[in-house]
């Protein structure tokens, strides 16, 4: 029992389901008619397929090729002349096709020397074929990108199709020819006609359809109702293609310059279409919102540059293909002369307002040549009508585009190194500008260094970048500073080149940060406790040099005002660094003078054969311990006159110093603590043993001094000689303290072992002056 | 023509076959099936001749023609590059004026037909059909281009062709002065073959046109 009801149960299901299919088929014939009925069998029937079309219901409509044959007027208003009409459309197609697409080798009569193929005779079929072949290549291509998600466009058979219909048109329609975006008008409409007719074929199996259907959708002559279509949507949107320049001006005065200041789409030569797309952004556009249209213009957003693609195309690649046929549905049911087109552009753009406005020119590029998908594309259709015409139509809801910008502006990323002509130039010619001061200023310095700093310093002063830093002033102190940093800067060759802008940079540093400059001495003073600094200063200078350069050109895009600041930061910190540096360089010049020391001592007590030699080499190891402290000018013999000069040694200094030396305890008692140093060495000076050692600094610093002096210490010169060494620090020391409290003390403690050339040249002449002084009495 | 066709769909032949099954459609052109191939030789640059007639010159224009076959006999390097810029596919024999770089006789494949190059002064006595024909058997070609007599032959022999392009230059050959500048134009189409014979008759290009068919 329970299995006959079971089976009477799946039985009646099956039945059911087969009548549901039976069904289905007739109710579809049936449904078709209706459909027909209801679209086109009234009085009144265009109206009523206008305004479904515009409101969207014909998006699942089986007829919407016939409808849109209505909208183009491809098919008359009378129903009685629609066969008619079809069928005379369709026949010359066909003619026009044979005269186009030739077949060379048909002919066989015309006469030979025309016809064969090299011939480049206008009347030639084969001169006509290789130019016809051209023209079908370049269709081709293009054919070959319609639409290439979609398979039914990578048939061979509708690629073909379209191939042919573009080239009749471009045969038939010399002066335009066959321009790119073409296809995509096309494509749509072969669509449709392919829909509806497999649509019909559907239908038809089930019930007859009547005559009128038959020959409407009768797919043999898909290709003819294609041709027929688009060349009537052609004549309206033939001048959209065309790219004749209305512009007569330019044949007489090619040598007229563009208006100054002239936005990029004024700039060229007026095509249709440029004119149309610029009208739609400068009239339509600023009535409905003037707050978007300023910013694309600030932004200097052409519109051809995105609005070219959607006209042409007639939005053919911002909307997916079903809402674009909606789209076009409406577009077409409205007017033949697409006249809502400027509107639908308007309602697109108001969509992402929001989102533009608040969107640097990148992510606008991104965000209008890759349209954001909308939900309800109805309701720009809707918003289009109602911008138009805002009595009539209803004032729609308006949604805005919200979403994550990032995607757009990659894709602006990608497309503003093919679109962007220039960056932005009003900065960068600022910054060129004090780029090139500051190279100005590097290239004065450079040779600067070499002859003086007399000539850096006003070469700096001149140099500066107009980001009004004070002129370096004369003084000497500044000066003595700037050059004893040079020798700093000189102590690396490589560090010289990049640090060469420096110097000029700070000269505002210099009064400014003199003090700052001060605390990092006393870090240095608080005792010789240099950890890892110095040397860590030493690479971070030099990295800092490197990105100081690098820093440069970069700094071609920032704002005259930002590399104003950035420049003042870089000032003070490398005024810290190179105090770092500064500091490093006095740390070794004393662990040097140390170990020197150390190394002359034991020399001395061994008495070895070649110890002139041994002490020679010493003594220059002594050099170069001065020119780290500071007090030896590197390579600058000239200078060091000068410097002698600029020390102004009274006669009762040197005396009130060497009693001052007397007590011994001037040096210890000074206040800076570099003295203690001094007098701590004074105090090695002391425990040494000998006065050899000290007559024997003495020959160090003859010989290099003049390498005139005879070897053998004299005692009493020696005496002399060593109270000069021992005055000298202070010497040198007052004078420089008087020119520059910076080094002064430091290089007053570097001469203690001293053998600076040009104390001995100045205290030299001094010597009948001085009152000896012996190192024991100190 | 259309008949062949239906009858033969070689691989051309089939997207004709294709086209004609579709009633709507008119007959289209199959564009695919354009072979041009060029047969010239026997220039002797800058030798005999400074170059090639001008009217000769007007008519050879790049981009039409897909192959050329050169007899020989160039004899200079500049002149196979000329031939290069008119096409991609240039084969060239070797002739007795040339260097030796070239092969003594090529075959090449057009479409359905087998085509043999030969400079022709191996075959003795020079442009003699039954000797060439002894050379035919042994390449097995269908087509046989050759040269060396400076006068053009289109000679069909046993059911397969004998072209002799002559000299395009109008060199002068050991035995005869007087030489008319001539080349030869085939249209390769499946089966068949239409042969343009491009000459130089008094300053005036005189075309003929022959056909040959593969059985």
């Amino acid at each position: 029992m329970l299995k006959r009801k079971t089976f009477c149960k799946d039985l009646e299901g099956t039945a059911k389901t087969l009548l549901r299919f039976k069904h289905s088929e007739e109710d579809s014939g049936l449904r078709a008619s209706k459909e027909w009925e209801e679209l086109f069998v009234n009085n009144n029937y265009l109206a009523t397929i206008r305004l479904k079309g515009i409101n969207g219901q014909l998006r699942s409509s089986r007829f919407r090729s016939v409808c849109w044959k209505l909208f183009l007027e491809v098919l008359p208003q009378d129903r009685s002349q629609w066969i008619k009409t079809t069928s005379d459309l369709r026949t010359s197609y066909s003619k026009i096709k044979e005269i186009h697409i030739t077949n060379p080798r048909k002919a066989g009569q015309q006469d030979l020397i025309i016809n064969n193929p090299l011939s480049q005779d206008e009347g030639s079929l084969w001169n006509k074929f290789f130019q016809d072949k051209e023209l079908r290549a370049m269709i081709e291509q293009d054919v070959t990108r319609t639409f290439p998600e979609m398979q039914y466009f990578q048939q061979e058979n509708v690629r073909k199709i379209l191939t042919d219909v573009l080239f009749c048109y471009a045969r038939e329609n010399e002066q335009l020819l066959y321009k790119q975006g073409m296809h995509e008008l096309l494509a749509p409409i072969v669509f449709i006609l392919h829909c509806d007719h497999q649509a019909f074929s559907h239908a038809s199996e089930a019930a007859q359809p009547s005559e009128e259907m038959k020959v409407l959708l009768n797919p043999e002559y898909l290709e003819h109702d294609a041709y027929a279509m688009f060349t009537r949507l052609m004549k309206t949107a033939e001048h959209w293609f065309s790219t004749f320049e209305h512009d007569s001006q330019k044949e007489k005065d090619v040598m007229i310059t563009p208006t100054p200041f002239a936005r990029p789409q004024d700039l060229g030569p007026s095509i249709a279409i440029v004119a149309k797309v610029n009208q739609i952004q400068d009239h339509l556009l600023k009535k409905h919102d003037i707050e978007l249209y300023m910013h694309l213009n600030r932004l200097e957003i052409a519109p051809q540059i995105y609005g070219l693609r959607w006209v042409r195309l007639l939005f053919g690649r911002e909307f997916p293909l079903q809402d674009l046929l909606v789209v076009w549905d409406a577009l077409f049911a409205d007017s033949i002369t697409l006249n809502l087109v400027d509107y639908i552009f308007v309602a697109m753009l108001l969509y992402i307002r929001d989102a533009l406005i608040s969107s640097n020119y990148q992510t606008c590029l991104g965000l209008l040549m890759h349209y954001p998908p909308i939900g309800d594309v109805h309701s720009l259709i809707l918003r289009a009508l109602f911008l138009r015409d805002p009595k009539r139509n209803p004032r729609p809801v308006t949604h805005q585009f919200q979403q994550n910008l990032d995607y757009y502006k990659a894709r602006g990323a990608d497309l503003m190194n093919k679109t962007r002509a220039s960056a932005k130039a009003a900065p960068l010619n600022i910054n060129k500008v004090s780029n090139s001061l500051l190279n100005f200023g590097r290239k004065l310095i450079a040779p600067a260094m070499a002859s003086g700093g007399a000539v850096g310093a006003p070469a700096g002063g001149s140099s500066f970048p107009p980001s009004a830093m004070p002129v370096r002033s004369t003084v000497e102190a500044p000066q003595h500073h700037h050059h004893h940093q040079q020798h700093h800067h000189q102590a690396q060759q490589q560090r010289m080149m990049k640090s060469e802008s420096m110097p000029v940079q700070l000269g505002k540093g210099q009064s400014s940060k003199n003090i700052s400059s001060s605390p990092s001495i006393e870090s240095l003073s608080g005792g010789r406790e240099f950890t890892g600094s110095p040397p860590l200063s030493a690479s971070k200078k030099d990295s800092f040099f490197n990105t100081i350069s690098r820093s440069r050109s970069q700094s071609k895009t920032m704002s005259r005002k930002e590399s104003e600041e950035e420049l003042e930061a870089q000032i003070s910190f490398l005024q810290g660094q190179l105090n770092d540096l500064e500091a490093m360089c006095k740390y070794c010049a004393k662990m040097m003078n140390t170990h020197l020391g150390n190394i002359q001592e034991v020399i001395l007590q061994e008495h070895l054969e070649k110890e002139d030699e041994i002490l020679v080499s010493l003594a220059g190891l002594k050099q170069i311990k001065d020119i780290l402290k500071g007090s030896l000018r590197f390579n600058q013999s000239q200078l060091e006159a000068e410097e002698n000069e600029q020390i102004t040694i009274a006669d009762d200094h040197y005396c009130s110093n060497s009693q001052n030396k007397g007590t011994g305890d001037a040096l210890k008692g000074s206040v800076m603590t570099k003295q203690q140093f001094i007098s701590e060495r004074q105090t090695t000076t002391d425990s040494s043993t000998s006065e050899s050692k000290t007559a024997d600094d003495y020959i160090m610093v003859s010989k290099e001094e003049e390498g005139s002096r005879s070897t053998v210490p004299e005692p009493a010169q020696s005496l002399q000689t060593h109270k000069e060494a021992v005055v000298k620090p202070e010497a040198p020391s007052r004078s420089l303290i008087f020119s520059d409290p910076l080094m002064g003390s430091i290089s007053a403690s570097s001469s203690n072992l001293s053998s600076s050339p040009d104390d001995d040249s100045s205290n030299n002449s001094k010597d009948s002056d001085f009152a000896i002084v012996s190192p024991l009495d100190i | 023509w259309l008949a062949r066709l239906c009858e033969r769909p070689g691989a051309a032949g089939r997207i004709c076959a294709v086209l004609l099954s579709n009633p709507s459609l008119t007959l289209v052109f199959p564009l695919r099936c354009v072979e041009l191939v060029l047969a010239l030789g026997d220039l002797h640059i800058p030798h005999r001749c400074s170059g090639l007639p001008a009217e000769f010159k007007k008519l050879l224009v790049p981009g039409k023609i897909q192959h050329i076959l050169c007899t020989g006999n160039l004899c200079t390097k500049e002149t196979y590059d000329y031939l290069r810029t008119l096409a991609s596919d240039v084969h060239v024999v070797r002739g007795d004026a040339d260097s030796l770089n070239y092969p003594e006789e090529k075959v090449v494949t057009v479409g359905q037909f087998r085509i043999g190059l030969i400079h022709g002064h191996q075959v003795i006595p020079w442009g003699n059909v039954a000797s060439l024909a002894l050379l035919q058997r042994q390449l097995d070609v269908d087509i046989l281009i050759s040269g060396h007599t400076h006068r053009f032959e289109a000679v069909e022999h046993e059911n397969k062709f004998y072209i002799n392009p002559g000299s395009a230059t109008g060199a002068y050959n050991a035995l005869e002065t007087n030489i008319i500048p001539s080349f030869v134009l085939m249209d390769i189409q499946a089966s068949t073959v239409v042969a343009y014979v491009y000459q130089l008759i008094e300053d005036d290009v005189k075309v003929e046109r022959i056909e040959f068919k593969k059985y």
